[in-house]
């Protein structure tokens, strides 16, 4: 259908066609181990027929929500830790906020391309990066001492107590500048970068970066989701009935982890996102509206 | 798991992090349903009319503003009594949560004499309130 004729349909469709979709993404985001915020914008911008400034505003508060209810749970089983936490969320406000200001001041045009492109470099980046279980890191760079950046915690899985540490502090602080920049500009989650950077970058045990980096999105988000508040390119017909969906999706999908096959799933994910950030690309190059 | 002195008091602040961020989602989580079943079932009238939104949420922000007149910044707390406006009251929540859970752990790391991470938090929480405040849309 072109966009032009979407109006045509009634209002009521959209908000519980974005619920089905978001339920989905919440299925296949939680069983494939990536945030679902990631997959919210390219596809909700590729397919339907709100404008771009308003599915990033959506797409920055669906990540946050979706991080904020597992974040107590996380916290109290050690497995994301604060002190990992805080510095990095720091420096990715920081520049999310940059991100979400020159986002809402650019063209669209060239929002859409660029985050085609992204979304594309995101689905080659899941393909190839496969975060590690061990690290091991003996010893803390000079900044991780200062700032103890180390932790224990009880995993089951293993039987036993897992002590850590990291390194590369000051590149991490560098990365997750960047990591903000990008969620602030695209209204993205950043779950597929946080988790490589604090693991296969800092040394941080898997876990310990897939809880932390939760915590991280839900503060690294908030910043820029203020300044899309603010613009009032926050509609609640589309963030509410999205984080409705992709909470419950993701309550499926925890159900699911057992017994569906994640790198099935994965490969599915990739492919949903070449679809989309080809869509975004080409709408962005106006080939495709 | 016995703790070491600084794990312990790490472990207080971890503890007080989350019970706020616990009980601010929450609520959050039940303040969205419940405002978004009183915006779509029409008890609160909304501010822009639902049948209109296809023909409006389709446009760039700017637009929007012009053409609904919906207010930008803080202003659109006088519109409470919408039921499109007291959604975004709700899903603002959300965006609120990491603010008061820095500023809540900001004393009892000051209480800990850790003073690079009471920093952190006061730093976090400067930049969480410039961004909520709308001074830097000014300049968008």
């Amino acid at each position: 259908m072109h966009v032009a004729d979407t109006a045509a349909v009634a209002w009521w469709v959209w908000p519980i066609a974005l619920f089905v979709v978001t339920f989905l993404l919440g299925v296949v985001a939680v069983v494939a181990g990536i945030g679902g915020g990631v997959l919210f914008v390219p596809i909700v911008a590729g397919f339907f027929p709100f404008h771009l400034d308003f599915v990033r505003g959506a797409g920055l508060l669906l990540a946050l929500s979706g991080t904020l209810a597992a974040g107590p749970v996380l916290l109290r089983s050690g497995m994301a830790n604060l002190r990992l936490v805080m510095p990095f969320a720091l420096s990715g406000s920081i520049a999310s906020l940059a991100g979400a200001m020159v986002g809402l001041s650019a063209p669209a045009n060239l929002v859409q391309t660029a985050l085609g492109i992204v979304v594309i470099a995101v689905a080659l980046l899941i393909w190839r990066v496969r975060p590690g279980r061990n690290t091991g890191i003996e010893e803390s760079d000079p900044l991780g001492a200062v700032l103890r950046l180390v932790g224990k915690f009880d995993d089951p899985a293993s039987g036993g107590r897992v002590d850590w540490r990291t390194n590369h502090t000051r590149t991490g602080l560098l990365v997750f500048a960047v990591i903000g920049f990008l969620g602030g500009v695209f209204g993205l989650g950043a779950g597929f970068a946080n988790v490589p950077a604090l693991n296969l970058l800092m040394g941080a045990p898997l876990k310990v970066a897939v809880g932390s980096s939760g915590l991280i999105i839900s503060i690294v988000n908030s910043s820029a989701a203020w300044v899309y508040l603010n613009s009032g390119a926050v509609l609640p017909v589309i963030v509410v009935p999205s984080i409705l969906g992709i909470m419950m999706g993701s309550r499926i999908g925890a159900g699911l982890l057992r017994t569906v096959s994640a790198e099935t799933v994965r490969r599915l994910i990739i492919v949903i996102m070449l679809l989309a950030g080809t869509r975004a690309l080409l709408r962005g190059l106006e080939i495709w509206n | 798991m016995e703790l070491k002195p600084d794990e312990a008091q790490d472990q207080r602040v971890q503890d007080a992090y989350a019970r706020w961020l616990d009980g601010i989602a929450k609520a959050g989580f039940a303040a969205t349903l419940a405002a978004l079943l009183a915006y779509l079932s029409g008890a609160l009238p909304p501010f822009v009319v639902l049948a209109d939104l296809p023909a409006l949420w389709r446009l760039p922000v700017a637009q929007y503003l012009a053409v609904t007149g919906s207010p930008t910044g803080w202003a659109w707390l006088r519109l409470l009594d919408k039921g499109d406006y007291l959604s975004l009251l709700a899903v603002a929540s959300f965006a609120t949560a990491s603010l008061l859970c820095c500023l809540r752990i900001l004393p009892v790391l000051l209480s800990h004499r850790d003073r690079t991470y009471a920093l952190i938090a006061a730093a976090q929480a400067t930049v969480l309130l410039l961004a909520a405040s709308g001074i830097l849309n000014r300049y968008l």
